[in-house]
């Protein structure tokens, strides 16, 4: 019974395995990196002299 | 190169789902989509050097954690190191000076409430952004005299949402647009068509455009990728607070106190109530530290720590939950 129940556990980590890290690698394979909307670093407010006096780092809501 | 190191930069910070799991680059505003298993190898990464990681997964795994170490480094999101003890976390402990950082306030005309004593008492309390939305057709000229106590105001940006009205002359809008550069956002609704009139490759200043969408007080937020906020302050706050409703304040057209337009709970009118005893009550903050961690689905979402949501939270048996659910799902992974 033991022995069956490692069996499963064993095929179904190499299941895992073999979906994540396939043996024929290839970086193509991997997720892409996701640009996202940093607001923060894009809203940034400077005043008439040029220093930056604020960020938003986040939408107030998301309703448009 | 074994016996090396690996580091993830310390503000490219791996993040759990119940079915994918997430590296933010809170400091590019980037993410990159990992497995759960390479999640839980970057955790034992931490006290093991490469051999060891390797051994503890019996060799089975070598070519992955090669291949997939090699790329973060590629991506600059992290660098193999000999001292890893130099590079420690970033202190994710966040604080804030400002008693309030974000209003919602909704007119349907002026006579409810003085709107510029609202925005008199929200600059006090150093409210960083206001949302405006003007629910009908109103007298914009008579507005805008309201919003003479904005001009060299703590107040960092204000956006507009007004219906959208052929009468109005254009140039009336421009006028609003220049009247002082708070003003950063104005939307007009319901309109014939999608247009964007200005648009400086950012997302909240310098925006001007027309939407086919519509507004009322129940308008629903919407949940999608780009609406996420990456970023070393928001998820440095959401580590212990709700980025919706921490320190958020709205007002409704009758006056109505509220945490947001939407929710059922009311704290008093602003005609007799001042803001500033409201944010001292216990009732009114209960959500403000009730951030995503603590509620059901959300704390199972690899995109809990940047999704900004200002909807009411409901307790049941001693669970939280979020009373309209998002149309993601973390078991499969899949928008709805």
């Amino acid at each position: 019974m033991n022995n069956t129940k490692t069996i499963n556990k064993t095929k179904l980590l190499s299941k895992k395995l073999e979906k994540y890290f396939p043996i024929n690698y290839s970086l193509t394979q991997s997720p892409p990196l996701i640009r996202v909307r940093n607001i923060m670093s894009e809203s940034q407010f400077h005043n008439d002299n040029g220093y930056l006096v604020g960020v938003i780092s986040k939408p107030i809501s998301n309703i448009f | 190169m074994s016996s090396q190191y690996f580091k993830l930069f310390s503000t490219c910070i791996p993040v759990k789902g119940q079915s994918e799991s997430l590296i933010c680059d809170i400091e590019y505003g980037q993410i990159f989509p990992i497995p759960n298993l390479l999640f839980e190898i970057l955790k034992s990464n931490k006290t093991k050097n490469i051999e060891q990681l390797k051994d503890a997964y019996n060799g089975k795994l070598d070519k992955g954690i090669d291949a997939y170490f090699n790329l973060f480094a590629e991506k600059n999101l992290g660098f193999y190191t000999d001292t890893p003890e130099e590079f420690p976390d970033l202190n994710l402990k966040w604080q804030s000076p400002y008693k309030i950082r974000n209003a919602v306030i909704e007119i349907e005309n002026l006579e409810n409430y003085s709107i510029s004593n609202t925005l008199t008492q929200l600059n006090d309390l150093g409210c960083e952004g206001i949302q405006i939305r003007i629910l009908t057709t109103i007298d914009l000229d008579a507005l805008l005299a309201e919003f003479e106590c904005v001009v060299g105001s703590r107040i960092k940006y204000i956006e507009i949402f007004l219906p959208f009205n052929a009468d109005t002359p254009f140039e009336k809008l421009i006028k609003w647009r220049n009247f002082d550069p708070r003003i950063t956002k104005i939307i007009q609704y319901n309109a014939l068509e999608e247009k964007v009139i200005e648009y400086k490759e950012n997302y909240y200043k310098d925006v001007f455009f027309l939407t086919k969408k519509s507004l009322s007080s129940t308008s629903k937020e919407q949940y999608s990728l780009d609406r996420f906020a990456f970023n070393i302050d928001t998820f440095a706050e959401a580590q212990k607070h709700n980025i919706g409703l921490n320190r958020k304040i709205s007002i409704d057209s009758f006056g109505n106190i509220k945490n947001y337009l939407t929710h059922k709970s009311t704290f008093g009118n602003i005609n007799d109530t001042l803001i500033s005893n409201v944010i001292n009550l216990t009732e009114f903050k209960k959500d403000w530290n009730t951030n995503n961690t603590k509620i059901e689905k959300c704390n199972q979402c690899q995109f809990r720590f940047s999704c900004v949501s200002n909807v009411e939270i409901i307790k049941k048996n001693r669970k939280h939950y979020k009373l309209e659910e998002c149309n993601f799902n973390p078991l499969t992974n899949q928008w709805n």
